[in-house]
């Protein structure tokens, strides 16, 4: 495989693990989240961000994907000048992402699910409920630092 | 400092001014009152009759009315489109004097009985329409039938039957009934995918033979007593019947729908019956004798000399006795800050207010969160979008005083937004290149670029907000007298982290050393409690390695700059791709606005829940942990409460 391929291929992987967790997160909670507005259609406002927590994972997927087409010039076709090397470390740069991202999207899926139910009982505690899957989010932004790092290591390298 | 001083307050009346004292404090909403059976012990109050529970079924009946009529008209109010509308939920105004004069206003039990007289009807009739449907489905299959219902009683010697057969069984079914029993006839009527309807006639000598054969082949026999027309001709009654039906029940509609104008009326009436139901309930805390009632309750020192007024033009005799909170006392907690902080007690509210003796954390999480919501947000435009949107609904929505004040904490999270955009050339995330050079001499840098700038600035300014939750500590410690405590704990951990920091970034050599004697600091000091030497270095050792969870803290703070390059980068991606299709001839500019209003508004709101869970995260996880202690319960004065009105002071008082 050329540098070239192997940039794309790491720019595919950090999208679609990013977008896949996102994707089965934001399912889970979602389903969740109807079960409870088929009962009690006033509590949208605080389950709505419940809904959309699990969600950025997905947006850091793709930033790390913008970030490898805006830094090696992929757009402007400036990927042929890539060597193996570099394309192999580039794909690299991007699986701190692609797992954890799309790993902490399905957990906080689940997290928020729970904290779905505090919204459900005692809904004047909905700004805690929204703490919780929070917590798991700190794994996903580390995640995205270092591939960011990473990449610039890359790029200041090349 | 900022938790409001409270004093308990005892008030002993005679139970003929019960309802007047009541009503008062209730209008006045200046006593949190608390249930005096949780704190006077029954043998301190032997004649009371402690367990008073006052009779609300009255006020109950009233109420499940009121929803009965709310509910019966809401399904025909029109209704509001828009996401808006089913995050917040809007209220009817009303002032003071109205809400009073509410119950002599409406003819409530008038239209109580007109909705259930129409509601009853409008089942009967929903039943009715139910069963002619059903009806309708069993006469389908016989519409070619042209014989009358009612002949289906049989003569003197013939017997007629109909019925469904399965497809399969039809022809040796039809060949075994015409071969056994020759004064008989069988025609298939109609027939669908599974059954064949059939039409039997049959001599009644032969009633038992056919019964066998009937069973043999599953034969399930249809009727339909009650009616005599011919199926063609019930067909068509029933339809008349339908025109009937829904003829009325459009009648009913009408007039629920004129209703509609009633809702806000009725609304009204259920807090006003809500809030007199409140009052009666509220006795139940009191203490009762034979001709005396007692109340305890928390007030501001403030309020004092306001209730007392009130209570001194009541009536003489009420006794009012007022008193500092004990040690055991919990007094409930009232959040004083000036008006331009207030929009952040939202954030420690949410949280759990704090202990009656504990600082109130607002002020101090005030600007961190202010600053960190314009880092996540990071854009002048989208600050102002912010800005703009948060006012504009704060003055056009009718919505709670909570609701308000949290438009409020967003609209300053856009204004500093705005602030940390003009720092890192963020204009709508245009690209910095084609700025004016005006708004490039204000940049400090660009986060698109000097990446490593962000983190580092991002964690530094962790280390000043975790530094500043442990400083705080240390100051309540002082401010209790706990001084021993500020120095050896906080004091030393201060050093520890700033030197140690210091030491990390500049490499001084009196860095090195401050490092060092905080380190000692920490081993030797943060055992202290333990008479053993030995132990107590073990205790300080092991709180040295408890000192490694700063460096976590620390890097957590790094989520804002991850936050803040989001935000940045989706919206570059949205310009690029608004000017790939301005390429497009004609409609391409078309296109462009779409892709830019909607793309940036959804950056917008993605952002916007990261830029208030984040710094809201950081504020409980990494801060409130170094010094703050919840556990105070919020103050709540008896008062009126209304769940779908906001009561305006009237003009007519």
């Amino acid at each position: 495989m050329t540098g070239f391929q192997w940039a794309l291929l790491g720019a595919t992987v950090a999208t679609v693990g990013g977008g896949a967790g996102s994707a089965m997160g934001i399912t889970y909670i979602a389903n969740v989240s109807a079960g409870i507005l088929s009962e009690d259609p006033e509590k949208f406002g605080g389950l709505l961000p419940l809904c959309a927590i699990p969600g950025t994972q997905g947006i850091y997927g793709f930033i790390t994907a913008v970030l490898v087409l805006v830094f090696f010039g992929l757009i402007g076709g400036g990927g042929n000048n890539l060597t193996t090397a570099q394309g192999v470390q580039i794909f690299i740069a991007c699986l701190p992402v692609a797992f954890s991202c799309c790993i902490s999207a399905i957990y906080q899926g689940l997290t928020s699910a729970g904290a779905a139910g505090m919204v459900a009982k005692r809904v004047e505690e909905a700004g805690k409920a929204l703490i919780l899957p929070a917590l798991v989010e700190t794994y996903a932004a580390l995640s995205l630092i270092v591939s960011i790092l990473l990449l610039l290591s890359i790029k200041a390298a090349s | 400092m900022a938790v409001a001083r409270m004093k308990k307050i005892y008030l002993i009346a005679h139970s003929s001014l019960k309802s007047h004292i009541v009503s008062s404090l209730h209008q006045q909403g200046l006593l949190h009152i608390e249930n005096i059976e949780d704190t006077i012990l029954k043998n301190n109050l032997k004649e009371s009759t402690v367990n008073n529970v006052p009779d609300l079924n009255e006020f109950d009946l009233i109420l499940s009315k009121i929803n009965f009529v709310i509910d019966f008209i809401s399904p025909y109010k029109e209704k509001k489109k828009g996401l808006l509308s089913g995050l917040l939920k809007e209220k009817v105004k009303l002032s003071s004097y109205e809400f009073e004069k509410i119950e002599e206003k409406l003819n409530f039990e008038h239209v109580y009985r007109e909705c259930e007289t129409l509601d009853v009807e409008l089942n009967k009739l929903n039943n009715k329409l139910n069963n002619l449907t059903n009806l309708e489905e069993n006469l389908k299959p016989w519409v070619n039938l042209k014989i009358r219902l009612a002949d289906f009683k049989g003569t003197k010697y013939v017997d007629l039957l109909i019925g469904k057969i399965a497809n399969n069984f039809f022809d040796k079914f039809k060949e075994e009934t015409e071969k056994d029993i020759p004064e008989s006839f069988v025609d298939a009527v109609s027939s669908d995918s599974q059954n064949t309807n059939v039409l039997l006639v049959y001599h009644k000598n032969n009633t038992s033979k056919i019964n066998s054969i009937l069973s043999k082949y599953n034969f399930i026999s249809t009727a339909f007593p009650n009616l005599s027309r011919t199926p063609n001709e019930e067909i068509f009654h029933i339809h008349s019947q339908y025109k009937i039906i829904n003829e009325r029940k459009s009648e009913i509609e009408e007039r629920a729908t004129k209703m509609v104008s009633l809702m806000p009326d009725f609304l009204a009436l259920y807090d006003f019956f809500e809030n007199k139901r409140r009052k009666k309930e509220i006795e139940e805390k009191f203490a009762h004798t034979k001709s005396s009632f007692m109340v305890e309750g928390w007030i501001e020192e403030a309020g004092i000399s306001k209730l007392e007024n009130i209570m001194v033009n009541i009536s003489s005799e009420i006794e009012i006795d007022v008193f500092d909170p004990t040690e055991e006392d919990k007094p409930p907690i009232v959040l004083k800050n000036p008006k331009i902080i207030q929009p952040f007690e939202v954030i420690t509210r949410l949280f759990g207010m704090p202990d009656y003796n504990e600082l109130d954390p607002t002020p101090f999480l005030a600007p961190f969160f202010f600053l960190f919501f314009g880092i996540a947000m990071g854009d002048f435009g989208y600050g102002l979008v912010l800005l703009i949107a948060c006012l504009w609904m704060k003055k056009k929505l009718e919505v709670s005083k909570n609701t308000k004040s949290f438009f409020d904490l967003i609209a300053y999270g856009g204004f500093a937004s705005m602030i940390v955009g003009v720092f890192t050339g963020g204009y709508f995330a245009i690209d910095v290149k084609v700025l004016p050079e005006f708004l490039k001499s204000l940049m400090l840098f660009d986060p698109m670029k000097d990446i490593m700038i962000f983190l580092i600035l991002s964690c530094a300014l962790g280390v000043i907000h975790v530094c500043f939750g442990v400083a705080i500590e240390g100051y309540d410690n002082i401010r209790r007298g706990n001084i021993s405590d500020a120095v050896f704990d906080q004091g030393v951990v201060l050093l520890f982290l700033l030197s140690l920091v210091a030491f990390g970034a500049t490499g001084n050599s009196i860095a090195k050393w401050l490092a060092i004697a905080g380190t000692s600091g920490i081993i030797f000091f943060h055992g202290r409690e333990s008479k053993n030497i030995l132990s107590r270095i073990g205790g300080g050792l092991y709180s040295l390695y408890g000192m490694s969870s700063f460096i976590g803290d620390f890097l957590s703070y790094a989520r804002l700059m991850a936050l803040g390059l989001a935000s940045v980068l989706i919206g570059w991606v949205i310009n690029v791709l608004g000017l790939m299709v301005l390429d497009i001839p004609v409609i391409g500019i078309f296109f462009m606005a779409v892709i830019i209003i909607f793309g940036h508004g959804l950056n917008i709101v993605i952002n916007l829940l990261g830029a208030f869970i984040h710094p809201l995260r950081l504020q409980y996880v990494e801060f409130f942990s170094k010094f703050y202690d919840d556990g105070g319960k919020k103050y709540k004065p008896f008062a009126v409460e209304t769940k779908h009105l906001i009561i305006t002071s009237s003009e007519m008082d």
